[in-house]
């Protein structure tokens, strides 16, 4: 069985946005017949990955039904667009690093379900020193999440 | 774009990766067997040998045979159910009550909580460090380095920097066949050669 092929594309050709810039992409669902699929949700959100416990924030969200598309076909080229916040930035730490991505998931009759991500990079904060060192660790979990508040 | 490291707590979580049974033994036969236990169970086992990655496993088979889960996940800071009593009187035989980490609830809850599946004919699997009386073994895990292996070369597949079979050997050893302490100390070696990488 041929598995349900999401395109999600951003306008943005090196994926690099300030705080403050728009978000604009769109995405379409494809291999699939317009009857089994149930819903969409388009989301801009961040998340943690590390080591510890993990965190996230949704920016922006939103859920289509068929009565909300066209020909209630939610297979279609849909838009999203968005103003992005001033924080948290992106963030590539040791034992933290922060990341944003468009998320798409395609919802199925029979409960199945597909998604697919799109990262990019929010702010330009500089790295944390390339030669890992046990002092690199301490002061790095407060960084970023207070760069611009 | 920052590369992800693969030892991440989003990707080697329970439920992110399925347990690996490192003998005989499968799923099926699993639920087979606590199906003729009369839904109760209990999985016993070291620290990060794999109990609540074989929990999160179970949950998928046990919703598919419309058992109706209520899985709660229990630790030395989050040691109270917080089952109320309105949620247990909808408890009935077709619940599976599931808590991870039983032995920590105090010993009246844990008494309690027995009590309620014994009324309710509610299904009772729990996890524990050590076995506990009235409630059949199920299944005892146990940290295997070939598991830990093979687990670590499929999350290594994707990327581009390789972990050898002595790198993991010596975290195995280290943290004593405690494989989450394992995949955390890798965490940290992998990105340590993924700096020094970047950095040539």
């Amino acid at each position: 069985m041929i598995e349900p092929l999401i395109s999600l594309m951003l306008f943005e050709p090196g994926r690099v946005f300030r705080a403050g810039d728009e978000l604009n992409c769109e995405f379409q669902i494809d291999a699939v017949e317009k009857s089994e699929l149930t819903g969409v949700e388009a989301s801009v959100l961040w998340y943690t990955e590390g080591k510890g416990d993990e965190d996230r924030g949704i920016h922006y969200f939103e859920r289509r039904t068929p009565a909300d598309a066209v020909g209630q076909d939610l297979r279609q080229l849909h838009q999203i667009k968005t103003t992005l916040p001033n924080s948290p930035l992106t963030y590539d730490g040791y034992i933290v690093k922060i990341r944003w991505c468009v998320r798409v998931r395609a919802f199925f009759r029979r409960g199945k379900e597909v998604f697919f991500e799109r990262p990019f990079q929010l702010g330009d904060v500089l790295k944390p020193k390339s030669q890992f060192s046990k002092s690199d660790v301490g002061p790095e979990t407060e960084g970023p999440l207070d760069a611009e508040e | 774009m920052p590369r992800s490291n693969p030892f991440a707590t989003r990707f080697v979580k329970p439920g992110a990766v399925d347990f690996q049974f490192s003998g005989s033994g499968d799923l099926s036969s699993l639920l087979r067997r606590l199906k003729d236990t009369g839904w109760w169970g209990q999985i016993l086992g070291p620290h990060g040998s794999g109990k609540s990655t074989l929990v999160c496993s179970l949950l998928k088979c046990l919703a598919k045979v419309r058992r109706t889960c209520v899985h709660v996940q229990l630790s030395k800071h989050q040691n109270r159910a917080a089952f109320d009593v309105a949620q247990t009187r909808c408890w009935n035989k077709d619940t599976q009550v599931i808590v991870d980490g039983f032995e920590v609830l105090p010993w009246n809850c844990k008494r309690r909580l027995r009590q309620v599946c014994r009324s309710r004919n509610a299904g009772l699997l729990i996890t524990s460090h050590r076995r506990l009386r009235g409630i059949p073994v199920l299944f005892q895990t146990e940290g295997s380095e070939g598991v830990t292996q093979q687990l670590v070369e499929r999350l290594t597949i994707a990327g581009d920097l390789y972990l050898s079979e002595n790198d993991v050997r010596t975290s195995y050893a280290k943290f004593n066949g405690n494989v989450r302490e394992t995949l955390f100390d890798l965490y940290d070696l992998y990105e340590q050669r993924s700096r020094e990488k970047q950095n040539c």
